[in-house]
């Protein structure tokens, strides 16, 4: 469904949603759960999913009351416009520095993957310069673009996965008993994690149309994710056993590696790169778009893209700041990163919807 | 040095530009923010450019949660 100037439908917000959690996904979900779960880590997307369902129920719940507004102002109007706003603080600052973490992620990604020896900032101010261009015809823009590209990439997706079943052995995937409840518990805290980005959608959850669907939707959503997530674990696990899996930097680059059909289609690798690099696209302008939003939210603005320019040369400041290298980065993503998610994704919605309950908000 | 000119030169072009933008829209507060922001990335550019070996941000943040790097 096509939507007015300003807003996007939530099929489109949601489209965005999946095409942003596509690049971590790959690059974080298949070692972490492989590491926590060994042979069992593809079950792990099951518990997420459960949770994805719930917090898609949260939502729906709330957006009955609050049919227009953004999340600052259902937190605002929930907490009361103190804590809301120190709620929210926190929200802006952990923006800043995802949309920081995703910028140095692409690029140290295509200098490992595929340009090595290459200055990081080549890829960067390139991407940029993109993000600025694309930013200033809004969201509207975005979501339609996304509309184009979700497919493409979901057809990339399931072209690569057939290609890779003669390298799978399906015994790598198993025993799984009740003894491996724990270990996928723990580690579906990898994709929960990055699900979690759906509740920040809401952020600008003012330009979002026809919320009454979320549910209907979200489910779809959720289906799509669960099947996704185990697939791309699965095959990983399959091509390489968990414990090659959990040691590999990019592993389903390098399971992509091992693709060859008939000795005639090999290094299809770049195919993968170009889609990730889509889908950080996605992902940096979906992050960027949620900082301006909650900075015209907090200062009352009345058109923020004046500010796109110069946050884009901030980012690419702190996103050079960040870390020295991989390393550090990876050890943010799963000791720092996937929790504050968690907390900020999963644990606030449902501590704001407990209160509103109280308060007899929602 | 020629780095940190390049950087002020950059800072100060895209801000001529979007400040006159907001001047004549009369976005009083677009424009605080903005030269907020835009001292910010002078600030962390100036430092990123005379230190760019220095400790990064995630190994501050690591100290400062008493975490191991």
């Amino acid at each position: 469904m096509l939507s007015d100037d300003k807003k996007i439908s939530i099929r489109q917000a949601i489209f965005l949603f999946v095409t942003a959690s596509f690049t971590p996904t790959i690059r974080i979900v298949p070692a972490y759960a492989a590491q926590k779960a060994k042979q069992a880590a593809w079950l792990s997307p099951v518990v997420t999913a459960v949770l994805l369902i719930l917090l898609v129920q949260l939502w729906q719940v709330i957006y009955r009351k609050y049919r227009d507004k953004s999340l600052m102002d259902i937190y605002c109007d929930i907490a009361g416009p103190a804590a809301g706003t120190v709620i929210l603080i926190i929200y802006l600052l952990w923006m800043v520095l995802l949309s920081a973490l995703y910028i140095r992620y692409f690029a140290m990604r295509l200098v490992g993957a595929i340009y090595p020896n290459t200055d990081i900032s080549v890829f960067i101010i390139s991407m940029l310069a993109v993000i600025v261009y694309t930013l200033g015809f809004g969201v509207t823009t975005l979501a339609r673009f996304n509309e184009v590209l979700l497919p493409f990439l979901v057809i990339v997706f399931c072209l690569i996965f057939i290609m890779m079943i003669p390298n799978f052995r399906t015994d790598f995937l198993t025993p799984v008993s009740v003894r491996s409840i724990l270990p996928v518990l723990n580690a579906s805290m990898a994709p929960t994690g990055i699900v979690a980005y759906f509740s920040f959608m809401f952020i600008f959850g003012d330009r979002i149309n026809n919320k009454e669907n979320i549910n209907k939707i979200g489910f779809k959503m959720v289906l799509f994710l669960l099947i996704t997530q185990v697939v791309i674990i699965a095959s990983i696990i399959s091509t390489f056993s968990y414990r090659i899996a959990q040691r590999t930097q990019l592993p389903f680059l390098a399971a992509v590696k091992q693709i060859s059909v008939f000795n005639l289609l090999e290094k299809v690798e770049s195919i993968v790169v170009s889609v990730w690099v889509l889908s950080d696209f996605i992902i940096i302008c979906f992050f960027i778009i949620c900082i301006l939003s909650m900075l015209k939210s907090f200062f009352r603005l009345s058109d923020p893209k004046p500010l796109i320019g110069i946050y884009v040369i901030f980012s690419y400041f702190l996103a050079m700041l960040l870390a020295n290298n991989v390393f550090e980065m990876e050890r943010m993503s799963e000791d720092i990163a996937l929790p504050v998610n968690i907390i900020l994704g999963f644990v606030i919605p449902a501590i704001m919807f407990v209160v509103g309950k109280i308060r007899k908000k929602v | 040095m020629e780095m940190v000119i390049l950087l002020v030169v950059i800072v100060a072009a895209v801000s001529a530009f979007e400040i006159a933008g907001m001047a004549r829209k009369k976005q009083t507060r677009e424009i605080i923010i903005f030269i907020v922001l835009a001292l910010f990335t002078l600030a962390m550019g100036i430092y990123y450019i005379l230190a760019p070996h220095d400790k990064s941000l995630i190994y501050y943040a690591f100290k400062f949660l008493g975490l191991d790097l």
